[in-house]
């Protein structure tokens, strides 16, 4: 999964084992009342430290490696750190040997829990990094055109020049800056290329 | 000549002071894999089946398959410089195709971008490729002719405008020849011609193009190419582009001829197309719905009703078949959906009969009622006569003594044989095809040796153009009228016969190099 270019995963087995363990892991964090922290955690935990050591991943899905010793170092890298209930998912995902999912897990339970609390996850993508008025302003606008809570998902891509891309599930609203020079260069070569060819003489200079 | 630059600035600066900027709205997805012609995308939710589709380096595809979780896409072009990852964005619009007067005598690919380097094209119509087809209350039943000059054919499987007839046959036996001589026979009759080609070799393909152009029915024509070296997308959306391009001509109250070059490279690519898609293959490894391919692509061809303009798309289809296996998937299929099939044969076509149908099979299930009225009087019973005559070939091989009636019989078969052969590229009139008919089935030949027989035609038919063109005008007066050459004192009758005995009193024969 890692060196695929997108977040979503082609295999669909992996994908439904993703929404069924995402549904126990949300269960179970309701009820501890600690959904959030969870979230928040199985999100830091693949970005910031499975990224950056794709060892440790290894050594978690690895079957040769025993239960105990994966066990042990779940529980010394995240004990006292983690939510509790996360430390107790992770390590039944090792137990089952499911740790391999742990990415289709995670976007499954970011889909369940924003369908649980009426959220919609939003993907906006701007050329220079937001101030908080920004994002700000722009959320309270997104949750006022959507009618319903926003999970704001912001991403840096200097290529766009200006203006913002917000993307809402399949849908994408391109302000940008980059989006409107290319539709102006169309515009422009197809109307200037269409007169020159329907009025030859207006363009023709006197020799 | 020179291009004033202030003008275009001004141009350019008028357009961006009237630019508006607004936001654009898009449903998009993202490439999962790519290869083989095919795509499959995550997202796009909303799309609808055959929507079109845009990859970021402008290449359009269609959906073809949606699935649970993803959107399975032809490319319909260069899906190399397609990469996993990118955003796919749905158009909100079907495929079509530019259409008009300005695609006539260009040769395009099938999504209507030009292949011949005459520029760009100047069309500000278009039109949607897959359309239903007309239904039956828009229909007329087919009683137009359209003459393809072979005279086997317009004689014995003669073809109405809006009717659909097969050319089958083995390789190299003259089935392109037979679709390009009818192509080459429209001119002058106000029939536009598309002359599709779906997976042939780019080169047969040029050659097609330059017999066209050499006999100036690229006027009329347009050539869609798919070559083979084409992704089979491009291959399988070919004859639907094509027919569009026709309908446009169809729904005007024009006369259309659509040759397919051939549908069984256009099966094949669906083949490959439904197998990448991974949808169950079915007999010869044809998805179940090739059958509904093409009668989808047929049933488009059309008489239209003289309220709705009366115009009509006959469609010649060809189809290719393994050492004469007729009964092969595909072939069956194309024939029990078109209205007749001409039958090409290998043997005959080695046997020097050319164009090598073979009679007894060929048919036409609209035939007569769009068959010029002297040519069917004329030619009514050459079929049986030709039949009887093989049977009798095939008895009279023994070796057996036969009767002065047998072997007059069997003379005259022989003749009828011999007036058939046509070379390629050289259609007849129905007036000369009529005249030279009736003189080989009334016995006028009988006295020409046999070897005789194709310069006695070209002689016979140089005579009448120079000398009796009166002849000539009373056959094309009467050439509609039910009882042309029905009794011998019919005026069309007594005039050609005329012609005959004077033609024959001073014909000599034996002057044929019989090495020629």
């Amino acid at each position: 999964m890692a060196e695929t270019k997108h977040d979503t995963v082609f295999d669909t087995g992996q994908q439904y084992l993703g929404s069924v363990y995402a549904k126990a892991l949300i269960a179970a964090s309701e009820k501890a009342g600690e959904t959030d922290a969870v979230l928040e955690g199985l999100q830091s935990l693949v970005d910031d430290v499975l990224e950056q050591a794709p060892g440790l991943e290894s050594t978690l899905v690895s079957p040769r490696v025993p239960l105990e010793a994966k066990e042990n170092m779940l529980q010394s890298a995240l004990g006292g750190r983690a939510a509790p209930t996360l430390l107790t998912f992770l390590k039944v995902l090792c137990r089952r040997g499911r740790f391999d999912s742990l990415r289709a897990i995670l976007r499954a339970t970011r889909k369940q829990y924003n369908e649980l609390r009426n959220r919609k996850e939003v993907h906006v993508t701007s050329a220079d990094p937001l101030t908080a008025e920004n994002l700000e302003a722009t959320a309270n606008r997104l949750r006022q055109a959507l009618g319903c809570d926003v999970d704001l998902q912001v991403k840096i891509v200097p290529d766009l020049i200006g203006g913002l891309v917000i993307r809402v599930g399949d849908t994408v609203y391109d302000g940008s800056l980059a989006n409107r020079l290319k539709t102006l260069r169309n515009d422009l070569l197809a109307t200037s290329s269409q007169q020159i060819r329907s009025e030859l003489d207006r363009f023709a200079a006197a020799e | 000549m020179k291009f004033n630059a202030d003008e275009i600035a001004s141009v350019i600066q008028a357009e961006v002071e009237q630019y508006e900027s607004h936001i654009d709205v898009r449903e998009v997805g993202t490439v999962l894999e790519v290869g083989d012609g095919i795509a499959r995308v995550h997202g796009l939710s909303g799309v609808m089946a055959t929507e079109m589709v845009e990859f970021p380096n402008g290449v359009r595809g269609l959906a073809f398959n949606l699935e649970e979780n993803s959107v399975g896409v032809i490319i319909l072009g260069d899906y190399l410089g397609i990469e996993e990852g990118q955003e796919v964005k749905a158009l909100g619009k079907l495929l079509s195709v530019p259409v008009g007067d300005a695609v006539i005598g260009r040769v395009l690919d099938p999504l209507g971008n030009p292949l011949d380097g005459k520029g760009p094209l100047n069309s500000t119509e278009s039109r949607v490729v897959e359309v239903m087809a007309p239904g039956v209350a828009e229909r007329e039943p087919v009683t137009q002719p359209l003459q393809t000059g072979i005279k086997a054919i317009d004689a014995m499987t003669p073809i109405g405008r809006g009717q659909r007839e097969l050319i089958i046959g083995d390789r190299k036996t003259g089935k392109t020849a037979v679709a390009l001589d009818a192509i080459i026979n429209q001119k002058g009759s106000g029939v536009k011609c598309f002359y599709v080609a779906v997976g042939q070799k780019d080169s047969s393909v040029a050659g097609v193009v330059q017999v066209l152009e050499e006999a100036g029915a690229m006027e009329y024509t347009t050539v869609i190419v798919s070559g083979a070296s084409s992704p089979a997308p491009l291959q399988y959306v070919a004859p639907y582009a094509g027919t569009s391009m026709a309908e446009h001509f169809m729904w005007k109250g024009e006369h259309a001829l659509v040759v397919y070059d051939d549908l069984s490279k256009q099966a094949q690519a669906y083949r490959q197309l439904s197998l990448l898609m991974r949808r169950p293959p079915g007999r010869e490894a044809y998805p179940g719905d090739v059958f509904y391919c093409h009668s989808r692509l047929l049933e488009r061809s059309v008489k239209l009703s003289s309220e709705l303009g009366g115009g009509s798309i006959t469609s010649l289809p060809i189809i290719e078949t393994l050492e004469g296996e007729v009964s092969a998937y595909i072939p069956t299929n194309v024939i029990s959906i078109t209205d007749g099939q001409i039958y090409l044969q290998p043997d005959l076509f080695f046997a020097g009969i050319r164009p090598a149908m073979n009679v007894g099979i060929s048919v036409s299930r609209v035939g007569g009622a769009a068959q010029v009225k002297a040519m069917k009087n004329v030619a009514g019973g050459l079929r049986l006569d030709l039949a009887a005559f093989r049977e009798l070939e095939a008895f009279a091989q023994l070796g057996t003594d036969l009767d002065a009636a047998t072997q007059s019989q069997l003379d005259r078969g022989y003749r009828m044989v011999e007036l058939l052969k046509q070379p390629q590229y050289r259609p007849l009139g129905v007036v000369e095809q009529i005249m030279v008919i009736y003189a080989g089935t009334k016995g006028h030949l009988d006295k020409v040796p046999i070897n005789d027989v194709l310069r006695w035609e070209t002689e016979f038919l140089e005579y009448i153009r120079d000398r009796r063109s009166d002849v000539w005008q009373i056959v094309d007066e009467n050439k509609d009228k039910g009882d042309a050459f029905k009794s011998p004192d019919n005026p069309a009758t007594q005039a050609v016969v005329a012609a005959l005995n004077e033609f024959n009193s001073q014909f000599k024969s034996g002057d044929t190099d019989a090495t020629a």
